[in-house]
């Protein structure tokens, strides 16, 4: 089956994962379309952290699958990822938070996700480093950890490029050219392309180039800033994440250490740096590991969340243009998520069946007043 | 410059690994970055910016699409603790 002639718009992970899956069962015309070089959105800025401690069913299960593609994506994709699989530890600071672990610890067991709660001297005893005054608990699973963003959207690229799918860079979407209720052209400021599907994976982008169609998205874009550490040795085995400011602290296999923490709500407008950031960042990393203020910062820089109103991505087809596939929303974990939801998403544009785990995150939901919240969102 | 010449001193990269890249489609400066890592060391780039534009040139590039990579904070390394003091300012 040589499939449809495919203009995926959004040259990140999850249209890159899309395209590379669609191409490896036998689509035969891929594009994506990507407006900046490749590894200029979010999956270049983000944490490239990947867990399967969520606290919904849909999300543990589609995290256990994509642990298993990160796993095995040098093998499937000839190309190294850096995946390191030293654990996330999240540290729970009140009666609250250690409830919630219990409660996701039992349902994570539930599909086959062996997180395991620990006590404040296990937590010394992984970790000498931390502080721990004030942990009532902690919840690890061993199998969760930590990958290089920029290996992901090349190892996706070049096997996307070796089975024939053009992967075009520099090209901005400028227009959505309709005939009738479809999409015919997707044009760009390279000129256009003819279109029989269209998928938006656009992340934070995502709702500009829908509005070019007269699609109206919820979706909003939130600034997130990040830092990283000059190299060190390995010494910071898990992935960090204290719960009483949401903080992501992680020691990448290259050897620094990235972190991240929201600030109060950012405009989304540019991508510059605060040093209202800097200052909480560094003191509350200073404060969970002491030995880290002495560590040098190299680098601050700021990406984009993609947020929805109920905390959920946004997948399927919509009722016009007919033929626009939505594939963005996925607010801060796009890059973990992306693996496993384009295969369930290339299942449903090759064979018509829609994932049960998927089916649930169609635009229309909102009008039915949306779904669970996801309680395990951080940085 | 023989092949062997490093350029980026910070993270090791060598010409002959620049002009590969340069091969592979990494035509401008942030590409070669995300790709070898050039300029994302101790230096953020002071060092090799102007060796990785000549070579863009020398590979046919021109040199008017030539931009730096985006500098960003610190200006040069501190640590952590420079930044966590209790000092004016607040949150």
């Amino acid at each position: 089956m040589a499939g449809p002639k495919t203009v995926i718009i959004g040259g990140g992970i999850v249209g890159l994962s899309l395209a590379w899956n669609l191409a490896k069962r036998g689509w035969t015309d891929i594009t994506v379309l990507e407006r900046d070089h490749l590894n200029a959105g979010a999956s270049a800025r983000c944490g490239g952290g990947i867990r399967s401690q969520w606290s919904t069913a849909d999300n543990i299960r589609i995290m256990k699958r994509s642990t298993e593609l990160f796993e095995s994506f040098p093998q499937d994709t000839g190309f190294n990822n850096w995946f390191r699989q030293g654990g996330y530890l999240f540290l729970a600071y009140s009666d609250e938070q250690a409830a919630l672990f219990e409660k996701n610890n039992k349902l994570q067991h539930e599909h086959g996700v062996d997180s395991e709660l620990l006590s404040p001297a296990q937590i010394k005893k992984m970790v000498p480093e931390i502080d721990t005054e004030g942990i009532t608990v902690g919840s690890f699973h061993r199998k969760d950890g930590v990958c290089f963003p920029f290996a992901m959207v090349w190892g996706y690229t070049k096997a996307c490029r070796r089975l024939g799918v053009q992967v075009l860079p520099y090209h901005e979407v400028t227009d959505l050219e309709m005939t009738g209720d479809r999409i015919s052209e997707v044009v760009t400021n390279r000129g256009g392309f003819a279109a029989d599907l269209v998928v938006l994976a656009a992340a934070a982008w995502s709702p500009r180039i829908a509005k070019m169609c007269g699609l109206e998205l919820p979706n909003h874009a939130e600034k997130h800033e990040a830092i990283v550490t000059e190299a060190l040795h390995p010494f910071l085995e898990p992935n960090l994440i204290p719960m009483n400011s949401g903080m992501y602290v992680a020691q990448t296999m290259r050897g620094e250490i990235y972190s991240c923490v929201g600030l109060d709500t950012e405009p989304a407008s540019d991508y510059e740096v605060t040093f209202a950031f800097m200052r909480k960042v560094s003191r509350l990393m200073s404060k969970l590991i002491p030995r880290l203020s002495a560590v040098k910062v190299l680098r601050q820089w700021a990406g984009f969340y993609d947020i929805t109103p109920d905390t959920n991505p946004i997948i399927g087809y919509v009722d016009k243009p007919s033929n626009f596939y939505q594939y963005h929303g996925l607010m801060g974990h796009g890059f973990m998520f992306a693996p496993a939801m384009s295969e369930m998403i290339a299942d449903h544009l090759l064979t018509g069946q829609l994932h049960e785990d998927i089916a649930i995150y169609d635009l229309a939901r909102f009008e039915r007043g949306g779904l669970e919240v996801e309680q395990m969102i951080i940085g | 410059m023989p092949r062997k010449t490093i350029i980026c001193r910070c993270e090791d990269v060598t010409e002959a690994e620049v002009r590969e890249a340069i091969a592979h489609g990494m035509r401008d400066i942030e590409s070669l970055k995300r790709y070898l890592a050039v300029g994302t060391g101790a230096c953020q780039g002071k060092n090799c910016l102007a060796a990785l534009a000549r070579i863009l040139v020398e590979e046919g590039v021109p040199a008017e699409d030539i931009k730096p990579m985006v500098s960003r904070p610190p200006l040069a390394w501190a640590p952590l603790g420079a930044f966590a003091g209790e000092s004016e300012g607040g949150e």
